[in-house]
């Protein structure tokens, strides 16, 4: 950088040579302070002194658009319109804010969503009986009534699936060891017992050979 | 809220005032400031790719960054520098994405850009290059009259985007004489520019 001459910050932030002759109010501007607030390199006192006579003479205000005309020519030629680019410009930069809003709502209604369940969830698992109290309570009914192994009291075997058990059918039922105990062994399929409880045997254990004639209770 | 200027006085507000009413959020701020400087970033584009292909969509494409970093403009350089320097980037990123050679030609070199101007008309479809002959012939003559410094000048700061101080440094200049050799060349061109007007 040459820095024989004095610099000043600019308004637009660059350097430039100081100024050497003031504008004064009502002055025209002469061609290269014109020409310097143009191109930007003019210092913060000279910019305000030029806009303030740009804003009242009609006649400056051409000058200054003669410059950009021949910036344009120049950098252009005749057929590229600044005014229909920066239109298209202004069009794409709004396309974009549009965009970048659609992108905030979308987020932020995520996010208030997501929010929302993880307290519901929270509040839920703590407190369950506040959300669903009736529920609960049919819940507990369902069970009981699914639950037939047990009836009037009495317990029931419920039917087993060959299937699934698999080789169990295989198994030859032991018959009563004792002719004399305190269970008798019927061929109807049912086990009487002293205590008169009475449970239901399933086909599986029923597959048995007729007992032998001394196996008879006496 | 960005300071709002009325819409008849944005031609006349300094650069300055227009990026930081921009970087506040005015939308026709920055169209002003897209006004102004779309002849810089075209011919910058056009001069990187040795094409008129693509042009426009690679201005509008460099002025929507320009838009999204706007913010992050610091004013310790002129606009037209940072703007040269965004379209810079964003020419050599495009150029990787089709994958080409780059070109052995810089915008930095002033003969280059002054053989572009000369040559615009040759870049074009034939019907663009049609359209555009007349101002393509008109300005290659303005061109050739110029001083070689004046035009070195000129196409520093209008095509390279260089302020008047980083010419007087490459140029070995004084500021001073940058300033009043640009105003002389401009006032040469808009001479031949009104001249041409009154002879078609």
């Amino acid at each position: 950088m040459n820095g024989r001459l004095k610099e000043q910050r600019t308004e637009e932030g660059g350097r430039n040579m100081q100024r050497t002759k003031p504008i004064l109010f009502g002055e025209h501007p002469d061609d290269e302070l014109l020409n310097r607030y143009f191109d930007g390199e003019t210092g913060t006192e000279e910019t305000a002194a030029v806009l303030d006579h740009l804003r009242r003479c009609e006649k400056c205000r051409d000058r200054l658009a003669g410059l950009q005309t021949v910036r344009d020519l120049l950098l252009l030629g005749e057929d590229n319109s600044p005014k229909a680019a920066a239109s298209a410009v202004g069009k794409a930069v709004h396309a974009e804010k549009r965009r970048r809003l659609v992108v905030r709502l979308t987020s932020a209604a995520a996010v208030a969503v997501l929010a929302f369940g993880i307290g519901f969830g929270i509040l839920r698992s703590h407190n369950p009986a506040i959300f669903a109290p009736n529920e609960a309570k049919s819940q507990d009914a369902q069970f009981e009534a699914d639950d037939t192994s047990v009836k009037d009291g009495q317990y029931h075997v419920l039917p087993i699936d060959r299937e699934e058990i698999g080789g169990m059918d295989q198994v030859e039922p032991s018959p009563p060891s004792e002719p004399n105990t305190a269970s008798s062994y019927h061929p109807s399929g049912q086990v009487s017992g002293e205590d008169d409880q009475v449970k239901t045997v399933t086909e599986t254990t029923v597959e048995t050979e007729e007992p032998a004639a001394n196996d008879e209770p006496q | 809220m960005p300071r709002r200027f009325p819409a008849d006085e944005l031609n006349i507000l300094p650069v300055g005032m227009l990026v930081r009413a921009a970087a506040a959020g005015d939308d026709a701020s920055f169209e002003e400031l897209v006004r102004r400087y779309y002849g810089q970033v075209r011919r910058q584009i056009v001069g990187f790719f040795h094409s008129d292909n693509d042009a426009d969509d690679l201005c509008q494409e460099t002025f929507l960054k320009a838009w999204r970093k706007i913010s992050t403009f610091r004013e310790d350089a002129s606009f037209s520098t940072w703007l040269y320097r965004l379209t810079e980037n964003l020419c050599k990123d495009e150029l990787r994405k089709r994958g080409r050679i780059p070109p052995a030609a810089s915008l930095d070199d002033p003969e280059t850009s002054a053989a572009d101007l000369r040559d615009i008309s040759d870049i074009d479809q034939p019907e663009e290059a049609l359209l555009r002959k007349d101002s393509a012939e008109a300005l290659r003559r303005a061109l050739d009259l110029l001083d070689p410094d004046d035009r070195m000048l000129l196409l520093l700061h209008e095509t390279g985007g260089l302020s008047y101080a980083e010419i007087a440094e490459r140029m070995h200049l004084q500021p001073g004489t940058v300033s009043s050799r640009m105003t002389r060349t401009r006032q040469k061109l808009k001479k031949w520019l009104s001249d041409r007007e009154e002879k078609p």
